[in-house]
């Protein structure tokens, strides 16, 4: 590997580098850490920082090994959001198979445009998991007959609250925060941010859908949207 | 027709809308234009959002049916083969640098592909710099850093009989010090990159220690330039 940065390049250039250098070091690192972890001895094992957390390459040098057609950045980014992924898609379609078909074009889709994410528009699992949102809305509006229960999403989530290993990312919205922030804002309000969440229900098909004027259905949306936010914002400083 | 003088309160009360990705058409196109001149809607939408991509992390993970990696793979495979009869190797580099740019803040109008929540977000646009890591006089790495908001810093280091894992820790212009991550080295050679959790402009000094807190190497220079301030 050539490691040495031509630090005369454009910076485009050298930061293309250092993702590539950091896809290339991971790698060999990671046969390095695949064989101590084959020790029980390995004192980094009881470090702080496991080798794998530490190792793991970021999801945007994954998105740069796809761009170059890296067939082992792809798998490791499936691997990475798979559950994530399908589960947010079954949740709305309430349909494996059809789950399954939106979320293989979800990482398809991810896989075609990974040159043009943009980590200052939020973090890569937020920009993937709305693109699997959009496609469930957009299978759901194909077959859509009988409106859904919004608060079916509630009910679906494990009563424990777990943070599974997905959740390890750089946010201190916990998805138990999230799910408390959620029960503690208006019935009403609730059911109107789930619907245009996760069913890309508009606030005049919130109000058809709810009996109710649009206005109320427009004030519903942005009362619980907001209520919601100030709620997280306050678990976010309680947790600093 | 939709009166397109709308009041600033106007356009707040369509913010959550906006977020959630139902807010279409022309009251959509118009609230665009006005979050790119409105520093409070930039604030106000990049909050509101953040809530939404939240919400989007409320359902189970669920492991999806066995063979389903496989299935992915096969189609990027198929996909991947007809991109490669179309696009040649130049244009894979070009695309692979675009993401670099589109990563680190050179270059500002994009819109996702695939969201029908465009949202912009508003946040400082910088540039890149490098600094000299050094170590008893003698430069053993550099430390790049893109000077916007957030702020990004990657290290790469070339020092010869350096630990196999070294912390990166971060002095802040207030003396406080932050570990920033761990990251291993091999042969003394290795990079590593980090979105920072202040402003560069913050950080003082960026040093490699050892895990028990020894400086094996620091910043031969410390000071960053300003930052622009957010666009609005």
């Amino acid at each position: 590997m050539e490691h040495s940065v031509r630090v005369e390049n454009s910076g485009v250039v050298a930061y293309w580098d250092q993702l590539s250098l950091e896809l290339h070091v991971a790698r060999i690192l990671r046969l390095n850490n695949l064989k101590a972890r084959s020790s029980e001895l390995d004192p980094r094992r009881h470090s702080s920082h496991s080798l794998a957390e530490v190792l793991d390459p970021s999801d945007e040098a994954l998105l740069a090994g796809m761009v170059l057609r890296d067939d082992q950045s792809s798998v490791m980014f499936v691997r990475r959001y798979q559950r994530r992924v399908f589960g947010l898609a079954v949740s709305i379609l309430g349909d494996g198979a059809a789950a399954e078909d939106v979320a293989q074009e979800a990482f398809l889709r991810a896989w075609r445009h990974a040159s043009v994410f943009d980590t200052r528009r939020g973090s890569v699992e937020s920009w993937l998991l709305t693109i699997t949102r959009n496609l469930s809305i957009d299978v759901l509006r194909k077959r859509r007959s009988v409106p859904v229960d919004p608060d079916k999403i509630l009910t679906l989530v494990k009563a424990s609250h777990e943070t599974g290993p997905e959740d390890t990312v750089v946010t201190r919205m916990t998805r138990p925060a999230i799910v408390n922030a959620l029960a503690r804002i208006p019935p009403e309000q609730r059911r109107a941010v789930m619907q245009a969440a996760f069913y890309g229900y508009t606030a005049q098909e919130v109000s058809e859908i709810e009996s109710i004027p649009l206005g109320t259905a427009k004030t519903r949306i942005r009362a619980g949207l907001l209520k919601l936010r100030s709620l997280l914002e306050n678990e976010e400083e309680g947790s600093l | 027709m939709t009166n397109v003088f709308k009041s600033h309160s106007e356009f707040q009360a369509e913010l959550a809308e906006f977020a959630l990705g139902v807010l279409n058409g022309r009251p959509a196109a118009q609230l665009s234009l006005h979050v790119a001149t409105c520093s409070e809607c930039t604030q106000d939408l990049e909050e509101l959002t953040t809530t939404v991509d939240a919400l989007l992390r409320v359902p189970d993970a669920v492991s999806p049916p066995i063979g389903f990696e496989s299935r992915v793979m096969d189609q990027i495979h198929l996909e991947a083969a007809h991109v490669a009869r179309v696009r040649s190797p130049a244009k894979l580099l070009v695309a692979a640098a675009a993401l670099v740019v589109f990563s680190f803040g050179i270059g500002w109008a994009t819109h996702s592909l695939t969201s029908t929540s465009s949202t912009p977000v508003g946040l400082a646009i910088g540039h890149t710099e490098h600094r000299q890591l050094t170590a008893g006089g003698r430069s053993v790495g550099l430390v790049y850093a893109y000077t916007g908001r957030p702020s990004w810093m990657f290290v790469s280091v070339d020092a010869p009989g350096a630990p196999t894992l070294v912390r990166c820790v971060a002095v802040t212009t207030t003396g406080q010090r932050r570990i920033l991550g761990t990251f291993g080295l091999s042969n003394g050679k290795g990079v590593w990159g980090t979105r920072l959790p202040v402003p560069i402009q913050g950080i003082q000094d960026i040093q490699l220690t050892s895990t028990s807190g020894v400086v094996e190497a620091r910043l031969a220079t410390t000071s960053w330039s300003t930052a622009p301030a957010r666009p609005n």
